[in-house]
């Protein structure tokens, strides 16, 4: 069983058929097996590191692929948790949720941009050691980040394994080699809601079956 | 030998007359090791995530971290004022009037206090903190300022498959006792933080755990 864990990018937002034509769905026909795609819209990296604590203990999961979303998300919870970020979009939140988004809209300035992509980093690092922990096939690429590696975060991406992090081949504090969804998509048709469409996928796709075949993770 | 603490007011050694008698320099005492406490009243789990692995990646890998986790109702943020921890009921507010953004915060939290989520969110914290640590090879103790023993027995059920995950042998205490349960008898300051005595008793639970 392939895992793969991400945000709307992962789930397929937009696509006319997410379970077909989504990179999950694509990457499992390439080495035909079969996928359990945990992506899901709007969720930020809290979310993602979960679900990925749960595949790291399956003991079905052949190889784990995750795509993680925007450093920029918060995590918050009533009943159940959801995510807030600066800037998004408050027509579909509650009062409440509407309020704490203006929030960090207000709050948001580089400080807190720094401090939000170091948490991220703490997460990706946490997240490496626990699956080589458990021996267990992984790679990870970045969904989409309205920016690459900032200042003020070389420490940290130095303990990151960029083996088995796409797009951020070594030596990983270089802005220059930074890539993501976004860029390997570039060019591609996008839906009215920014998502890119099938065109992207297949070509994401793609990427991670080379990337996965150069790692020889599966064949 | 070097130890990394982390930890809150307890390992901090608030409200003690010398905090060179904080626990984590007896140890130091005990072990012959060179100590750095990088506890402060009021942290939260994330702090002490972030600490250790900052300090792993930034400063040197210790030979020894000691972790005393706080209450899972502790939540980090940073703001252009640096970093703090909010919980429900947190008793600072007086002092956020010119921090509206941590007013509004601290308020959702009074409202929306979820303690499944926040525990299973621990749980989570200590499963991702020893495998790093494992990783690194590093040795490592964790331990708790109070037992465990309401969260456990009230979210049982729920969070056994996660609590599973925990490796309980580096775990001090797990699942029901801890610093708290220790020092019962111990003089205590007004604040209700242990003294020089119960620090005593902690660092001595500790080295016994580390020689066992």
């Amino acid at each position: 069983m392939i895992y793969c864990i991400g945000d709307s990018f992962t789930y397929g937002d937009e696509l006319a058929d997410r379970q077909k034509s989504a990179w999950p769905a694509l990457v499992g026909n390439y080495f035909n097996k079969p996928v359990t795609n945990l992506g899901r819209r709007a969720v930020g990296n809290t979310r993602i590191v979960k679900r990925t604590i749960d595949a790291a203990f399956a003991a079905d999961a052949e190889l784990i692929i995750i795509a993680w979303a925007s450093p920029y998300r918060t995590e918050f919870f009533n009943d159940i948790p959801y995510d807030i970020w600066a800037g998004m979009q408050t027509d579909y939140l509650n009062e409440e949720q509407a309020s704490l988004a203006r929030s960090l809209t207000l709050v948001n300035n580089k400080q807190f941009d720094l401090w939000q992509y170091r948490k991220w980093l703490r997460d990706v690092i946490l997240i490496q050691n626990l699956l080589q922990n458990q021996n267990k096939n992984y790679m990870m690429f970045m969904a989409y980040t309205p920016w690459g590696p900032i200042p003020g975060t070389e420490d940290l991406w130095d303990k990151v394994n960029s083996q088995y992090f796409m797009g951020h081949a070594a030596p990983s504090n270089n802005i220059d080699r930074y890539e993501n969804f976004g860029h390997w998509a570039a060019g591609c048709p996008k839906g009215p809601g920014g998502h890119p469409l099938e065109l992207a996928h297949q070509k994401v796709a793609n990427k991670i079956n080379e990337y996965i075949r150069n790692l020889s993770w599966l064949s | 030998m070097k130890i990394l603490t982390v930890g809150d007011s307890f390992t901090f050694g608030e409200e003690l007359e010398d905090r060179n008698n904080a626990w984590p320099f007896q140890l130091g005492e005990l072990l012959d090791a060179e100590v750095v406490n990088m506890a402060k009243p009021g942290s939260g789990n994330k702090r002490m995530i972030r600490y250790v692995i900052d300090y792993v990646a930034t400063v040197e890998r210790p030979d020894l971290v000691v972790v005393g986790w706080s209450s899972p109702g502790r939540m980090e943020f940073a703001d252009e004022d640096g970093f703090f921890d909010l919980w429900p009921g947190y008793s600072g507010r007086m002092f956020m009037n010119e921090q509206p953004w941590r007013v509004e915060l601290l308020n959702y939290m009074d409202r929306h206090h979820n303690e499944k989520y926040l525990y299973k969110q621990y749980l989570l914290d200590v499963i991702l903190l020893q495998s790093f640590l494992e990783q690194q090879n590093i040795q490592y103790v964790m331990l708790r300022t109070v037992g465990n023993e309401f969260y456990h027995n009230a979210y049982y059920k729920e969070t056994k498959p996660t609590a599973d995950l925990i490796n309980t042998k580096t775990y001090l205490g797990w699942p029901t006792q801890g610093m708290a349960e220790w020092t019962q008898g111990c003089a205590r300051g007004p604040g209700g933080h242990f003294l020089d005595d119960g620090h005593n008793r902690i660092a001595n639970k500790i080295l016994k755990h580390i020689q066992g």
